[in-house]
């Protein structure tokens, strides 16, 4: 069956809102996962790990509900669950001592 | 990004000589250690000391290189656009200004948490 174009108001109110959700969503990520790479901060990599994990059940739910028969139950438990790990994470990453490595990584021996 | 730092402290780190070499090489690209120490012409180890003094003071940043076999890597870059010496009333005030991007203060912030 061919989805037909829904211009209805509410439609287009929500797929507005889905994609600057998802845009913000996505961009919080990459700033978080590229605090992680630039300065090896394990903090960084378990928020954009709670972040991904909201974001992304929210864009895959839109379009599996779409797409497919799912019940409200099975799409709220999703979230649910997701957003378990998510704040998990998320508090993992403020509470965690950051454990900052330093340049001398197993060097020792005499100077010059 | 500005920040007020004890003069002395960056002073004594800026007086040696190695330590002014790799902020100079390590400030448009970021390079391994080997590749600080044949250009800064000192042993590894030395580049190793004066890397761990810089990151100390937060005047470089560190990043991991993933190769296709395994073996991580760390690069290095220079962290610091600025340096501002003031004479006031209080005596000397030393300014500091980062080539930070949003990813690096956001890392601080939750850092600091």
């Amino acid at each position: 069956m061919i989805p037909t174009i829904d211009t209805s108001f509410e439609a287009i109110a929500q797929g507005s809102l889905f994609l600057i959700l998802t845009v913000l969503g996505l961009a919080i990520v990459i700033v978080a996962f590229q605090g992680y790479r630039r300065n090896q901060s394990r903090p960084m990599l378990f928020l954009a790990v709670g972040f991904a994990a909201i974001i992304v059940p929210e864009i895959t739910m839109t379009v599996v509900t779409r797409v497919a028969e799912v019940s409200e139950f099975e799409t709220i438990t999703v979230y649910q669950v997701t957003n378990v790990f998510a704040f998990l994470c998320i508090l993992r990453a403020i509470t965690m001592d950051p454990g900052r490595s330093r340049a001398g990584d197993s060097q020792g021996g005499l100077d010059e | 990004m500005d920040e007020d730092c004890d003069i002395e402290t960056i002073g004594g780190v800026l007086e040696d000589a190695v330590a002014r070499s790799i902020l100079v090489h390590a400030r448009t690209e970021s390079l391994s250690a080997s590749a600080l120490a044949d250009r800064c012409d000192v042993s590894t180890v030395t580049i190793y000391r004066r890397l761990e003094t810089l990151r100390e003071h937060d005047l470089v940043v560190a990043s991991t290189v993933p190769e296709r076999d395994g073996n991580h890597y760390k690069v290095y870059r220079t962290n610091v656009r600025r340096l501002t010496v003031d004479l006031t009333q209080e005596g000397f005030e030393l300014e500091i200004e980062r080539t930070d991007t949003p990813a690096d203060r956001f890392t601080r912030l939750i850092e600091e948490m």
